[in-house]
């Protein structure tokens, strides 16, 4: 497997537009508490991902969740900066917000991961999929809950985005984690 | 009934509540985002001159048994003036009501009050819940414009958070959502390219791709990047890290 770095010609990782709504495209560049709060709440439970899944990439040898856990770890960073950034253009009220929230969720994510890097050999495949999957489940609820509760155009379509990947990503890691173990 | 006096303080001395290394008990937040509570409402811009609120709506705390909707807090009186404009949603008898859990405290239990009436209390077993918890409560013998005030107990402290929500009772059955979720079908090919399909052509959810891999997505061609099985919400133009548009 080979992982390219990202490269400038990337460009920034936003979506399509969605089409301006009667209410004004003016929600495009300003985010409601609502959609602040959804932002810190994912920037934490994203940075919380991406510890999972690094110590994943550490532990495991299955290439199936390899591949698996690495596309999680490249799409979900450009997802937290996109958030940052959004973050960061919500202006100084909306960033001080998000930093009293930088402790929300610390103690699941870290029960997780403490189990994760206690497994034995054997054990590793089965507890990474269960601390990730119920980590990328809780994504989903709260994205669905942005759905129908956020303001801001592009924060919900970051928020449909966030389901539908988190929910694919848990249906994937229960069929991996049914399939016949690859053990070293 | 269970009665367990636990006497936390919510600051200790020298600790501040914003300090991310320390934990204090006053962690637990949430409020019900659906149908929007007056916090939910003041954050999502929809009532004005709402004040602090608005970029906390999950800090409502204040001592169990408070009947108002501000829990007492003076920097959110706001959310207790039932002479501003407060839209009302409408609801049938049974609504479900979704609160955001911003924190995971254990729950004693929920419960859901109009006037000095509890229309429904839900246990929650000391238990921590969810991120988000959903709560269908009937609303029988209520009817017209009603102010429901939703309660989250929490087990290991002496408070509970209160989300205040207006209600239309009457009329259809259900819970209508107060504004249209949106709803996009699943991502099917649009445009068929008239020279030679590129590669492995269409993208498609649930296909297994490898570097170098070619698809087209909205008449557009991208090359896989990096090897992954395609998910709904990594549609190429939305996930650069493993599609590079050509």
């Amino acid at each position: 497997m080979v992982l390219l770095t990202a490269t400038g010609c990337a460009g920034p990782p936003e979506s399509p537009t969605a089409p301006a709504t009667p209410s004004g495209a003016a929600a495009e560049t300003t985010a409601s508490g609502i959609d602040v709060l959804f932002l810190s709440m994912m920037v934490a439970h994203t940075e919380q991902t991406l510890q999972i899944v690094r110590l994943g990439l550490d532990r495991t040898a299955d290439p199936e969740i390899r591949t698996l856990i690495a596309a999680i770890e490249v799409t979900e960073a450009d997802e937290l900066s996109t958030m940052r950034g959004w973050l960061r253009d919500a202006g100084p009220s909306a960033m001080a917000a998000a930093a009293r929230h930088d402790h929300s969720g610390h103690s699941d994510a870290a029960a997780g991961l403490a189990r994760l890097r206690a497994a034995p050999a054997g054990e590793v495949d089965r507890v990474l999929l269960d601390v990730l999957g119920a980590h990328q489940r809780t994504a989903a609820k709260l994205a669905d809950a942005q759905l129908s509760a956020g303001t801001s155009a592009r924060v919900r379509e970051l928020a449909r985005r966030v389901e539908q990947s988190r929910t694919a990503e848990v249906a994937l890691m229960a069929k991996l984690g049914t399939a016949p173990p690859s053990g070293p | 009934m269970r009665r367990r006096i636990i006497t936390v303080p919510l600051l200790s001395a020298g600790v501040v509540a914003a300090t991310l290394a320390v934990a204090t008990p006053a962690q637990a937040h949430g409020y019900v985002s659906s149908p929007p509570s007056r916090q939910a409402l003041c954050a999502q811009n929809k009532v004005p001159d709402c004040g602090q609120i608005k970029y906390e709506p999950q800090s409502v705390e204040g001592p169990k048994g408070l009947r108002s909707c501000h829990a007492g807090l003076a920097q959110f009186a706001v959310l207790n003036d039932d002479s501003r404009n407060w839209p009302a949603t409408s609801v049938g008898s049974t609504v479900t009501f979704t609160w955001i859990n911003t924190a995971r405290h254990a729950t004693s239990n929920w419960e859901y009050w109009i006037g000095n009436t509890r229309v429904a209390v839900v246990d929650g077993g000391g238990r921590q819940p969810d991120a988000t918890v959903s709560h269908t409560v009937n609303l029988g013998g209520f009817s017209g414009r009603q102010k429901l005030l939703a309660v989250w107990n929490i087990a290991d402290t002496a408070n509970a958070f209160y989300s205040c929500v207006d209600l239309q009772i009457g009329g259809g059955g259900g819970n209508p959502t107060p504004s249209p979720t949106p709803t996009t079908p699943a991502p099917s090919p649009t445009v068929s390219p008239t020279s030679s399909p590129a590669p492995g052509g269409t993208w498609t959810a649930g296909r297994a791709y490898q570097v170098g891999d070619q698809v087209t997505y909205n008449g557009l061609t991208y090359r896989c990047r990096q090897a992954h099985t395609a998910l709904p919400g990594w549609e190429p133009p939305n996930v650069p890290a493993l599609w590079l548009q050509i």
